[in-house]
């Protein structure tokens, strides 16, 4: 365990280095933020209404959306791993007495744990507007496991697509198609219920929407205790069948590993 | 100049032909990526499609029309990174040092920055957007006269689209000679250049929809050709994307030269 401390120390240091690099990510967040907006608030002032979402609802989602994926962003994971595997950097790692997927992780916390800092008046907020509008504190701690649980099926997900570059060599195309994938059916272009019904029942078998829908789904009070327990059952059971995924692609692919040069 | 031309010409060939022959080393990451790049166009396509099952326009574009600005706007990405994929990277090729086997290269480094690479795989975007903007127009039905009238306007307003998303991706992409690490910068564009697939309408309130013709132009990028093609030539917003066009192409250029100069290699 205290290897992977010292992953995290140091992923800290590193993280607190690129300032820059993490003030562009908000603007990016900010800019897209205030057009998804502007879709919504056209279409409102023009009378019509989404789904059985008022437009301040609509908004609330897509702000809580965006702070989520703020936080958790880890979409240059499977770049970063792919990368590691793609130029040979993993020779250098395949001897020590280190957990791959935990080296990775903890160093993937650090960042998460860095952000979470940073956006902490934000988080805060968040927790004392849901107060107000009558979700308790029960509600705000079921939120965070689920926010856990989402992070973890996120990282997992990014972790696989890095991995696979075992058997396919590079990381760019499975990376590319994740990101568009996840970014629709995780539900933070459009909240899942109100997609087409076709669609509601794929993402409904796919464990994208436990990232940011189903978390945002318990903070606004829009589902059930029991609804809220059989998503928890489900989210886990989708974090153990990655968890068994990632082992199963990580140790065929050792095997094929290649790596030439000094 | 022709000779200039042609030399630039020959080397845009040679840097695309080494970016299919890098491809083709990875076959089925290559065949990933052109289906990743339809999944991409599908979604949003849906996203529309979503928005429109609810609404009949949007802020005054019905379904056709909005499709216009659509395909507009995948049709310029997918050429910008079919063609100019290396500039895309500029940020990691700063970091790594790789920058270095470009500019001691004896032609324009702006060039060579711009076109020594692009992504074949991302024809499928400019093809997909072909299909959404062909289909869209056939459906609007604007006539062969107005057609025939409207698409020199509409191709002069897509090269100002490129030339303008083109501009603002050096001056983000820049900034990366000054910052160690400048990896989200990228994401900065992508979600700039992402609203232009939005009609420009959208932004009611004037403070923001003046800042969207002018410090971030994203409404000449897909929306003003896209209504170029559908109402006919408006010479104020031909002349207005022109202009934009030019100030943002020349300051580009001249901040792009100005970051270059910090430049410091990290290669061994």
């Amino acid at each position: 365990m205290k290897k992977y401390w010292i992953v995290f120390k140091n992923s800290l240091q590193t993280n607190l280095a690129y300032r820059a690099n993490f003030f562009a990510a908000f603007i990016a967040e900010a800019v897209s933020l205030v057009a998804i907006i502007y879709i919504w608030l056209s279409i409102y002032r023009q009378g019509n209404v989404i789904g059985n979402y008022t437009l301040s609802n609509l908004i609330i989602y897509f702000l809580i959306t965006r702070l989520i994926f703020l936080i958790i962003n880890a979409q240059d994971l499977g770049r970063e791993v792919g990368r590691f595997i793609n130029l040979g950097q993993f020779a250098n790692f395949i001897n020590k007495p280190i957990n791959f997927l935990s080296y990775n992780l903890a160093s993937n916390l650090s960042a998460v744990f860095n952000r979470l800092i940073s956006f902490a008046i934000f988080i805060l907020l968040l927790f004392y507007w849901s107060l107000n509008n009558g979700i308790g504190i029960d509600k705000i701690f079921l939120f965070l496991i689920t926010l856990l649980i989402g992070y973890l099926i996120y990282f997992l997900l990014y972790y696989i697509v890095g991995i696979i570059t075992f058997f396919t060599g590079h990381f760019s195309g499975i990376n590319y198609t994740m990101m568009g994938v996840l970014t629709f059916f995780s539900g933070r272009l459009v909240p899942i219920d109100i997609m087409p019904k076709s669609l509601y029942i794929i993402s409904n078998f796919l464990p994208f929407k436990y990232i940011v829908y189903f978390p945002i789904q318990i903070i606004t009070g829009k589902i059930n205790d029991l609804q809220i327990l059989i998503g928890i059952f489900k989210g886990i059971t989708w974090l153990f069948l990655l968890i068994i995924l990632a082992s199963l692609i990580y140790k065929k692919g050792i095997k094929t590993f290649e790596s030439y040069g000094g | 100049m022709g000779v200039k031309i042609k030399r630039l010409g020959k080397i845009w060939l040679l840097g695309l032909y080494s970016r299919i022959m890098q491809r083709l080393e990875y076959r089925f990451n290559f065949f990933v990526m052109v289906v990743g790049g339809i999944i991409q166009m599908s979604l949003m396509i849906a996203f529309v499609n979503i928005i429109f099952n609810y609404i009949n326009n949007l802020s005054g574009w019905n379904y056709d029309q909005a499709m216009i600005i659509v395909g507009s706007y995948m049709m310029v990405d997918g050429f910008l990174w079919g063609t100019c994929a290396y500039l895309f990277g500029l940020s990691l090729h700063i970091r790594e040092g790789t920058l270095d086997t470009l500019i001691v290269k004896p032609a324009d480094t702006q060039f060579l920055v711009t076109a020594s690479q692009g992504d074949p795989e991302d024809w499928v975007k400019f093809a997909i957007g072909l299909m959404v903007f062909l289909n869209s127009l056939i459906k609007l039905d604007i006539g062969l006269a107005n057609l025939m009238v409207n698409t020199p306007f509409y191709l002069l307003m897509m090269l100002n689209s490129i030339v303008i998303i083109y501009s603002i991706s050096l001056i983000i992409r820049s900034i990366a000679f000054w910052s160690t690490d400048a990896s989200n910068f990228w994401y900065v564009i992508d979600n700039l250049t992402k609203i232009s697939q939005y009609p420009a309408d959208i932004f009611f309130n004037k403070i923001v929809k003046i800042f969207f013709y002018t410090i971030i132009p994203a409404a000449f990028i897909a929306t003003v050709p896209a209504e170029i093609m559908i109402h006919g030539p408006n010479f104020y917003l031909i002349l207005s994307s022109t202009i934009v066009a030019i100030i943002f192409f020349f300051a580009s250029r001249k901040f792009f030269n100005f970051a270059l100069k910090d430049y410091s290699s990290a290669s061994s």
